[in-house]
């Protein structure tokens, strides 16, 4: 008999062959799902940490060029901060009346404008740049101190001299420390008797009345000056800058202290110390004149470019104050708000701190408050102290310049009617520190990259505050990174721009001829 | 016959095709993870380079003033080299190209004990550069402890003789390392720690006396800018190979700057001193460094801004590479 093979499977053999190639194809596409999620992830992560990547790039980009405040390859209408104010606004910084009919920049305004509108007049007869000179093959010295003979000798003793007529600015010049006309001449151990402060606390005598003092009986003697000074001790400020009395002999001086502490004293008790006014008359370098460079290099850089770029283009010791012949009363001028960097806080240079309306260094100026370079595509509510609620809707060019010596208070201000100084703080980071998107258009599920860089100038130091902030649309996920940068100074950045449209370019190569710049005169 | 060819190649085809794909997918993530690195690494070049900046910048603040011996000779005391000061690389004395030593009483003009020969061709004259390549040292010279507190009071044991008194038995501060002598304590060792060299350096010419070209790197050229400028004994440094150094120079990241330094050091204002006129001691003894800002009489401290080594007044970034570095 012969038996017939079947060639096939059994039932079971089938079902068992199935389920492991269920299994087998499970895997597979298990498999395939794992890694292609895997990937998926990876792409995701992958593409976000390319654009915190790229926004650290663009963070870096703008600490070196400045390029979110002014791109230089842009056209000029799309460049607010090199324009030119409007003579006529006087809300654009004006110092005094004198200047109203002055044309004003921005930090990028090139000098060349400014010289032409007579902002930055360039003495006749001065040559502008020292002679380079070449050392092992480099041109060196393009930024040198200046030796003094290399101006014309003076010719008498007042400021008709070159040497302090020489006010244009000169981006070779570099404030050397010899140079006489970079230092205002101070003694700043003159003072005055701290009438003021006795007012405040008062010695008291055995029966518990204020004792006044025996050569001013309305005056109250304090207990920690129980002595006798004069009230006006070597002069407040023994300054010999102004640059309103060219080549003539400084006058004499009325000196009064504090002029302006309250506008209580405006009145009665104002025109009692006129009288205790104490004279002084100054004689010193060159010879009884009238030391004006100085007062002129800073009246015309705040003109150029505003405050902030003053604070940093003039050395850190610098003392922001000088006498004009406007008014007799020493370290102020004209008007009730008008010392040269006054005290009104919602318009002038000085802080408020303190409450003494005197000259001050930076430290000073920039411990309570902080200037900085607001971006110019940041709200346009310059109203900064006290900011207004809502932002006041002003948008108009002839207030671009003044948000740039915007401040907040940062000292223990608790009367603040607008919510104090967290209000004020976060005004002053939003519109220094706009953020803007690293890309303008972008896939709706991609992550959201924005890049600041905020400038300001806060206890004396230039500070660039980077941060890279980056939102994931799909999981809600906010990070942000932020450092403080190191880079181009405004006066590097400007050193890196033509005064038209572009970049310039600087080398030591003796064989080359260097771009002008924004401060080429 | 269980199967037949033609089910075997299937087999083969589906295994091999959802391999390829699989393949592909890691290759495309591994590709991407190298992208990714390689970016990365030139962003951590990058920080590096920017932190070259900020050495570089306080290099040239701190050797306006410290740093120099006396030029030819340093003269010793007690087998000590006797240090100078210096006034800045613009003296803040007359206007002169520092630096230079302090003046010597009866000696005309400022003409001090000199520091450098300015004059030759090395650095720090004008026109010359200084290389710096950075690592950090096991121990630096002059390294100290960084804990506090070793002239404690004893307050826990009555029965004690120095039983809270304010005993300085103890130097303070003290070396980072015990070490027999001062001179070894001066010396530090300065052998490199392991994987801290070849990664960043800065280079900084003098472009004029008080102005500066610097240049940032991060890379392993340890800051020589091109092949020709090494001496033979510098290019054993990289086994002598050209193409070796110039894999490494074509790896980095160079950055270059110009700087000014100022000697401008501080701010005045009038009014922190205002208070201490009618008082009988100094200034900063009234308000010592460590003063805070408090009210009362408005008690401040210039020291608050205290500089002693000058001011970077500018820092310009190069668009392009400049001919002399």
């Amino acid at each position: 008999m012969t038996r017939t093979h079947a060639s096939g499977f059994t039932l079971i053999e089938m079902m068992i062959a199935i389920a492991l190639g269920m299994m087998v194809v499970y895997t597979a596409i298990a498999g395939f799902r794992v890694a292609s999620q895997t990937i998926t992830a990876a792409k995701r992560l992958s593409l976000e940490n390319s654009l915190l990547r790229s926004g650290y790039f663009e963070a870096q980009r703008q600490l070196d060029f400045w390029t979110n405040l002014d791109d230089p390859t842009a056209l000029d209408t799309e460049r607010p901060l090199k324009r030119t104010g409007n003579p006529a606004d006087s809300s654009i910084g004006a110092l005094n009346s004198r200047d109203y009919s002055m044309k004003r920049g921005l930090p990028f305004t090139p000098m060349r404008a400014l010289q032409s509108e007579g902002v930055w007049p360039k003495s006749p007869g001065v040559p502008r740049f020292a002679d380079p000179k070449t050392v092992n093959g480099a041109r060196v010295g393009t930024i040198m101190p200046r030796d003094l003979s290399f101006y014309p000798p003076p010719t008498s003793a007042n400021s008709n001299d070159a040497l302090e007529a020489d006010t244009g600015f000169d981006p070779s010049y570099s404030w050397s420390p010899h140079d006489p006309r970079t230092w205002i001449r101070v003694d700043l151990s003159g003072k005055e008797r701290n009438w003021v402060q006795q007012q405040y606390v008062r010695n008291k005598d055995a029966n518990n009345k204020d004792v006044t003092d025996p050569l001013y009986p309305d005056k109250y003697v304090h207990p920690d000056f129980p002595e006798h000074f004069p009230l006006v001790y070597n002069g407040r400020y023994i300054l010999f800058s102004n640059p309103e009395n060219s080549g003539a002999a400084l006058p004499t001086f009325r000196i009064i202290p504090d002029p302006n502490k309250s506008p209580l004293l405006l009145d009665g008790a104002m025109a009692d110390m006129n009288n205790k006014m104490v004279e002084i008359t100054y004689s010193g370098y060159p010879t009884a004149g009238t030391h004006t460079w100085y007062p002129h290099q800073m009246s015309r850089l705040i003109n150029a470019m505003g405050y902030a770029a003053l604070c940093e283009y003039l050395p850190p010791n610098s003392l922001y104050s000088w006498y004009t012949l406007v008014s007799t009363r020493g370290d102020r001028t004209e008007g009730a708000w008008f010392n040269k960097f006054g005290m009104h806080h919602d318009f002038e240079f000085c802080n408020d701190n303190g409450g003494q309306k005197s000259a001050r260094g930076i430290w000073r100026q920039t411990y309570p408050s902080s200037y900085g370079y607001i971006n110019p595509r940041a709200p346009n509510d310059f109203n900064v102290y006290p900011a207004p609620d809502p932002p006041s809707p002003v948008a108009t060019d002839k207030n671009l310049r003044q948000r740039f010596y915007a401040r907040y208070k940062s000292d223990n201000d608790t009367t603040d009617p607008n919510g104090g100084n967290a209000k004020q703080l976060n005004w002053f980071i939003t519109r220094t520190g706009l953020q803007e998107p690293l890309m303008v258009e972008r896939p709706q599920n991609w992550p959201e990259v924005k890049v600041s860089v905020a400038r300001f100038i806060k206890s004396a130091h230039h500070v660039a505050v980077a941060k890279i902030s980056r939102f994931s649309p799909m999981t809600g996920e906010l990070i942000e990174l932020s450092w403080t940068g190191l880079g181009t100074t405004l006066r590097g950045a400007r050193q890196q721009r033509l005064p038209t449209t572009g970049w310039a370019h600087w080398d030591n190569d003796p064989g080359v001829t260097n771009d002008p710049t924004l401060d080429s005169p | 016959m269980l199967s037949s060819p033609a089910r075997r190649g299937t087999i083969l085809i589906i295994v091999a095709g959802v391999s390829a794909l699989l393949a592909s997918l890691a290759l495309a993530f591994l590709a991407r993870m190298r992208s990714d690195t390689e970016e990365s690494q030139h962003l951590l070049q990058y920080a590096q380079a920017k932190i070259m900046l900020a050495a570089a910048c306080n290099y040239v603040q701190e050797s306006s003033r410290l740093g120099w011996d006396r030029y030819p000779a340093t003269p010793t005391v007690d087998g000590l080299q006797i240090h100078d000061e210096a006034y800045g690389w613009v003296d803040v004395r007359d206007g002169t190209t520092g630096p230079k030593g302090k003046r010597v009483s009866g000696t005309p003009g400022f003409s001090g004990p000199e520091l450098a020969d300015l004059s030759a061709n090395k650095w720090p004259s004008v026109g010359t550069h200084v290389r710096c390549p950075m690592y950090r040292m096991k121990r630096p010279p002059y390294a100290i402890k960084l804990n506090a507190g070793h002239n404690y009071m004893v307050t826990d044991n009555p029965a004690s003789p120095d039983y809270c008194w304010p005993l300085l038995k103890n130097r303070d501060p003290r070396p980072a390392q015990d070490v027999d002598n001062y001179p070894d304590f001066a010396a530090g060792d300065k052998t490199p720690v392991v994987d801290t060299t070849g990664k960043a350096w800065f280079r900084v010419y003098r472009d004029g006396p008080g102005t500066f070209i610097v240049t940032c790197g991060s890379g392993g050229s340890d800051g020589f800018k091109n092949w020709d400028e090494l001496s033979a004994t510098e290019q054993l440094q990289f086994n002598s190979d050209r193409p070796f150094f110039e894999n490494l120079r074509n790896a980095e990241v160079r950055l270059h700057y110009r700087i000014e330094w100022s000697a401008a050091v501080t701010e005045v204002t009038y009014h922190n001193l205002q208070h201490e006129i009618a008082r009988a001691t100094e200034h900063y003894e009234t308000w010592p460094p460590n003063a805070s800002h408090t009210w009362s009489s408005s008690r401040r401290t210039q020291t608050w801004m205290k500089n002693p080594v000058g001011t970077i007044r500018t820092i310009q970034r190069l668009i392009i590479e400049p001919s002399f570095w």
